[in-house]
């Protein structure tokens, strides 16, 4: 954790959005490697569901590129004299063509929010929503190439991979300011799975039509609310002004212990409308709570998204 | 005349606003805090379901209540306890006794008159001050002008207590004379303070006093009554003093007296409880002889000022006395004759020299006593005589040989010849016992014991010549001791022997008595006759006590006074206590040789308005302390409302919770003053760096004995031999360590220089083990009794020699021997075949055979030479060839302690090169 540097920039920081905590790659990396740490069985348990989609690629049930046999099948004159499996050929008077499964790549497609709502901590010691994204995005990513899949961040221009290279470029890229967009439109690779993470605090409307738009075929997403327990239960006493970090907006209540019942249920009402958005596309909703341990979640995003990948993969060909 | 008034009360009917003020600040809420919400958005529109939901926090309420109030109030000017109001209208006068013995009461009479200051000065009455001593012999006693209250306080610290009497009777003068204003009524209203001690004309006074107005005596409670302190007969040799105190003084007031030295330490120190309505009786101190010419003042220590202290003179100092022997006549029995019975009289009291007249004469005595002597050689008799005109004074005791000469010398006056036998086979006398001491005898109060008889005497030609004083008598009335005044000295001649041979008188306390007086009065022999020798100078004033007791220098108003006069000579301005006359023959005029009796204060005068000091607790206005703690609620109140607006939401996590912050912040306001008084572990002593210290290199070390004079002897003597060893040797001592068997680790040190002190007591349990076990696992130590006493097992020796055995005495040491000729010890560094330190002929002891394991070192080493003196000498005279023995001595020592027997082989070299150079063919 990094130390807040105290006195001098003190009363400018009552009122400033705090500022990460993740000062490093190194941290952020440390940090979700320590949130993937309890993990392993997952990924066993991951691999064994899908067993055989090591290399990334989805089989598709049918001939075409890929590195797995297939069928035999006659020769063609259409066909390329190098794919005549001369062996089996030679047996007979027939000449065979050595077919191979069409495979596809299907690759984790990251989303993470930014921007100043998401730096927001209530407490010194709970991380901010942005930190929580990020260790999140990172963990999901770290166990994501470890069971063979390939990994990009939207929004970073960056090529699907599964090498350290790849999770290199993803943490610096979530550490880089700049990724507000939340969902991209057509940088999507086809067939790609995406995992959006922000708090999603807009209204419904704008979010589900964001959605809509990014083009991602219904069963293949996950969103990943982050929210600071603030939030959800306002916890605050007596007369106070609320300020939106965002635009600025203050929002003055004379009694917040009057107002904290109608909130409480607004908000749920909120989270209520996403998670139905997504059930109606087939995609996952969670809600991370910042004060809960990132492993938890993350063990609950593998758990989601890990057979959703495999069997997806299969179903579709 | 107890309980809290204030001072302006109608400010206190602010108070009722405060309800008002309650119900302003209700509505009146802190500043809202500022909170960032990314989800402020659904606050939007959300109205509070309760109509007035936010409002200022009870407790913040009624802190802001509490500090109104407290200003309110203290606006309101409480003053606790006030004291009365003053009597009348006029003016006020405040007498205060600033004699000797105000400097005993002096706290409680300024109490009190700043007490009555403030009530002036809330009166607005002006004040009159006055003092009863005068400050000096020239200015005579005004009382003040009159004065506003403000300027009568700055004028107090100027009545501070004198060393001599009061003088009521200037002070009534003063009083009689008309202040400058008069107020209509006339009457001016009088505090006297008094010390409470009656002196003379204070009935005038306070006649005069009161017919001026009212008055208010104060005095001390009975058991703060001012002592005097006076000297007592001696008893035993032993310095006396007494108390003096006045008959009210209760029993059981704690009283100490303590003798203390020229720099101020206490020698010795003595309590006393004092019995109601009695005299204390002589309080003895317990101080060596040796240590009696040091003792500079006598002090009461629960009391201060001139009264409680006194100074001794020379007549206190213990003396020298001589006693003539011609050097002819040794002395063939030592036990019977007279000589003998004059020193075991008068050995414990003072300094004895014996031998002829110049020898005598050259050690400055102030009595020579002569046992019976015929006749003296002319040189000798012309020497003593010119030293009794000098202001000797001269005792002779008759005897055979004075009976047969034919004329005597330095007689009182003439004698028969003969003399006269009473008693005896032949004779039907009887022998006569002694009669009753006439009245100007200086022997006056010694009772006569009866048993006494004299058998033989010398009898006086003329015992009418009135320049003859007759001091004792036989039961006949016949002279048995007469003295007359030669010029400046005294002739005393005792008609019968300093032996038991003519009488019994040597044989009876009585004797040592006569010669213990003599012995005193011979300093000042003009004290022991009524006539005062002519031409005696005057005695200038050296050093005075201040009021406050400090000897301080004479000033210009301190006037000499006549030597004939002194006895007579009461403290006043112009003679203050103190010490007057040269350092020889210094006289000490103390309050307490003066004063005898003390008589406290009252009965009053009818009209007299007569209380206690502190009967009225003491005035205190309490405004100052109530703004204060008003300002630090105020304080308070701002750091929580700071807190509350959230200006501290940055600040370290425990203190985000804001209502432990505000309940912190108002302990911390509250806390009077922080409870870390103990920061320091007293139980972790810094043994650590010693220790690192004393193994890192050599230290010599010795044993602190437990008296402080010792232990800088040895620490001198020490360090001169580690600079010797630097210096001679390759033995380089990193520095000397002083060492608490009880408490140190002894481990560090080879050698352990152990000097004891006369006081030294029995080691505890824990020393003595820590010693035995340093003695079995090879130290060696060297115990020095400085006396150059014989250390002889199963004798009991000199002082030092028992409180060694009593010290060390269940130490498990092997037997000890003279060391032997050609010990190693002698020959380690230097040759050497005896071993002086500042004596040369006290023994050594070593171990008669070490026990196997030490390097044949003795573990322990006794002797008496007090060679640490030695050594401290030889820095500082390194040409005398003792010193520099004895410092051969501890460099022979260290190296003994460090190389063992490593040098033994050469006890035998000259046997073996004998042996070498029979074989040589």
């Amino acid at each position: 954790m990094c130390g807040y540097d105290g006195a001098s920039t003190f009363p400018k920081a009552v009122f400033m959005p705090l500022r990460s905590t993740l000062a490093s790659l190194l941290t952020l990396r440390h940090k979700a490697e320590d949130a993937a740490l309890g993990l392993p069985a997952l990924m066993v348990e991951a691999e064994n569901t899908a067993r055989g989609l090591l290399s990334g690629a989805h089989a598709r049930r049918k001939a075409g590129t890929g590195e797995k046999f297939w069928q035999f099948r006659d020769y063609d004159p259409a066909d390329r004299p190098q794919d005549i499996d001369w062996r089996l050929s030679a047996k007979g008077d027939r000449v065979y063509v050595r077919q191979k499964e069409h495979q596809v790549p299907r690759p984790l497609v990251l989303a993470v929010e930014t921007g100043p709502r998401m730096a927001y901590a209530s407490r010194r010691n709970i991380p901010q929503k942005a930190d929580a994204a990020r260790i999140l995005a990172l963990g999901a990513a770290l166990l994501a190439t470890r069971a063979g899949e390939q990994v990009t961040l939207a929004g970073a221009g960056l090529r699907p991979g599964r090498s350290e290279n790849t999770l290199e470029k993803i943490a610096l890229g979530l550490l880089g300011e700049g990724l507000s967009n939340l969902i991209p439109h057509d940088s999507l690779p086809p067939g790609g799975y995406l995992m959006a993470i922000g708090d999603f605090l807009d209204p419904p409307e704008t979010v589900c039509a964001r959605i809509e738009s990014s083009g991602v075929a219904p069963g293949n997403g996950l969103v990943l609310q982050v929210l600071d327990p603030a939030e959800i239960e306002l916890p605050f006493e007596g007369r106070a002004v609320f300020q939106d970090p965002a635009d600025g907006r203050r929002h003055a209540v004379m009694n917040v212990e009057g107002v904290r019942e109608a909130y409480r249920q607004r908000i749920a009402a909120h989270i209520e409308t996403l998670a139905d958005l997504c059930r109606h596309r087939h995609w996952h909703f969670m809600l991370h709570r910042t004060d809960t341990p990132a492993r938890e979640t993350l063990h609950k995003i593998w758990l989601a998204i890990g057979p959703d990948m495999a069997a997806r993969g299969g179903q579709n060909a | 005349m107890s309980g809290l008034v204030f001072l302006h009360p109608w400010i206190l009917a602010g108070l009722a606003a405060l309800p008002l003020l309650w119900f302003l600040l209700r509505i009146v809420p802190p500043a809202p805090k500022r909170i960032p919400l990314p989800s402020a958005r659904f606050l939007d529109g959300l109205i509070p379901d309760r109509p007035f939901p936010s409002r200022t926090p009870w407790w913040i309420l009624l802190l802001r209540m509490v500090i109104l109030g407290l200003i309110l109030i203290a606006l309101a000017g409480p003053v606790l306890h006030p004291g009365k109001s003053l009597p009348g209208r006029g003016p006020v006068r405040i007498i205060i006794d600033n004699g000797w013995e105000a400097a005993q009461t002096r706290t409680l009479q300024s109490q009190a008159a700043q007490d009555i200051l403030a009530r002036a000065e809330r009166e607005n009455r002006p004040v009159i001050l006055l003092a009863t001593a005068p400050s000096s012999p020239s200015t005579p006693l005004t009382q003040s002008g009159v004065l506003s209250p403000a300027a009568a306080r700055a004028e107090l610290p100027g009545m501070a207590p004198l060393p001599w009497p009061s003088d009521l009777r200037a002070a009534q003068e003063a009083a009689t004379k008309a202040p400058e204003i008069k107020d209509k009524s006339g009457s001016i209203e009088t505090f006297y303070l008094s010390s409470g001690l009656t002196a003379p004309d204070q009935a005038a006074l306070f006649q005069t006093l009161q017919s001026q107005g009212s008055l208010s005596v104060l005095t001390p409670s009975p058991e703060s009554l001012p002592v005097l302190l006076a000297p007592a007969p001696e008893k035993n040799a032993a310095p006396s003093v007494r108390i003096i105190a006045p008959d009210s003084l209760p029993a059981g007031v704690p009283l100490s007296v303590q003798a203390m030295d020229g720099r101020g330490r206490v020698l010795d120190r003595v309590a006393i409880t004092y019995d109601s309505g009695k005299q204390s009786g002589p309080v003895s101190f317990d101080i060596p002889a040796s240590q009696r010419n040091v003792i500079a003042r006598f002090q009461i220590s629960e009391r201060s000022g001139a009264g409680a202290i006194l100074l001794p003179d020379e007549r206190f100092r213990r003396r020298g006395v001589g006693i003539l022997a011609p050097a002819e006549s040794s002395d063939s029995t030592p036990l019977v004759g007279d000589t003998y019975y004059l020193k075991r009289a008068l050995e414990p009291f003072a300094t004895l020299t014996v031998g002829p007249v110049a020898d005598l004469i050259k050690t400055a005595p102030s009595l020579i006593l002569v046992p019976d002597i015929g006749m003296l050689p002319p040189t000798s008799l012309e020497a003593l005589e010119k030293w009794v005109k000098a202001g000797g004074t001269l005792m002779r005791f008759s005897g055979p040989k004075m009976a047969t000469a034919d004329q005597g010398f330095l007689l009182p006056g003439p004698l028969r010849d003969g003399g006269r036998a009473l008693g005896g086979g032949m004779s039907w006398t009887r022998p006569l016992s002694l009669g009753p001491f006439p009245a100007d005898s200086p022997f006056a109060d010694l009772p006569v014991p009866g048993e006494v008889t004299v058998k033989r005497q010398v009898l006086a030609e003329d015992s009418d010549d009135p320049a003859i004083k007759i001091w004792m008598r036989l039961s006949d009335g016949t002279p048995l001791m007469t003295a007359r005044v030669l010029d400046r000295g005294l002739l005393v001649l005792v008609h019968t022997t300093a032996g038991p041979d003519w009488s019994d008188l040597a044989l009876s306390g009585l004797y040592v008595d006569l010669l213990r007086r003599m012995a005193s009065l011979s300093v000042a022999p003009s004290t022991a006759l009524a006539g005062t020798p002519e031409g005696a100078a005057t005695l200038q004033p050296r050093q005075v006590l201040d009021g406050s007791g400090t000897l301080v220098r004479p000033g210009p108003d301190v006037r000499p006074i006549a030597a004939q006069e002194f006895e007579a000579t009461s403290p006043s301005p112009a003679h203050p206590p103190g010490l007057y006359g040269t350092s020889a023959t210094s006289r000490a005029l103390n309050l307490g040789e003066r004063i005898k009796t003390l008589v406290p204060a009252g009965p009053f005068p009818s009209g007299v308005n007569a209380y206690h000091y502190g009967e009225t607790p003491h005035e205190k206005n309490l405004m100052p302390a109530l703004l204060a703690l008003a300002f630090c609620l105020f304080v308070l109140d701002w750091a929580v409302a700071l807190v509350l607006s959230g200006v501290f939401s940055a600040l370290p996590g425990f203190l985000i919770n804001r209502r432990l912050a505000a309940f912190f912040l108002i302990l911390i306001a509250l806390a009077p003053a922080p409870a870390f008084a103990d920061t320091q572990d007293q139980s972790n002593p810094p043994i650590a760096s010693d220790a690192v210290r004393y193994a890192g290199q050599l230290h010599l070390a010795y044993v602190k004995s437990g008296d402080s004079g010792v232990d800088s002897i040895a620490e001198n003597g020490l360090k001169a031999l580690a600079e010797t060893l630097r210096l001679r040797t390759s033995v380089n001592p990193g520095g000397i360590a002083a060492l608490d068997p009880e408490k140190d680790d002894l481990s560090f040190f080879p050698l352990l220089y152990w000097p004891v002190a006369p006081s030294a007591k029995p080691l505890s349990g824990a020393a003595l083990s820590a010693v035995q076990s340093y003695l079995n696992h090879g130290g060696t130590i060297l115990f020095d009794t400085r006396d150059q006493g014989l250390v002889v097992p199963g004798f009991d020796g000199t002082t030092n020699t028992q409180a060694l055995r009593r010290m060390i005495g269940s130490l498990d040491v092997p037997r000890i021997v003279p060391v032997p000729e050609n010990h190693v010890i002698g020959r380690t560094f230097y040759l050497l075949d005896h071993f002086p330190g500042r004596y040369e002929d006290g023994k050594l002891w070593v171990e008669s055979q070490s026990v196997s394991g030490r390097d044949s070192v003795s573990s322990v080493l006794i002797g008496g030479n007090d060679w640490a003196a030695a050594w401290a000498q030889q820095a500082e005279d390194p040409t005398s060839r003792r010193n520099e023995l004895a410092i051969r001595f501890g460099v022979n020592l260290v190296m003994y302690a460090l190389t063992g027997n490593y040098k033994a082989d050469q006890v035998h070299v000259p046997h073996i090169l004998e042996r070498l150079g029979r074989r040589r063919p």
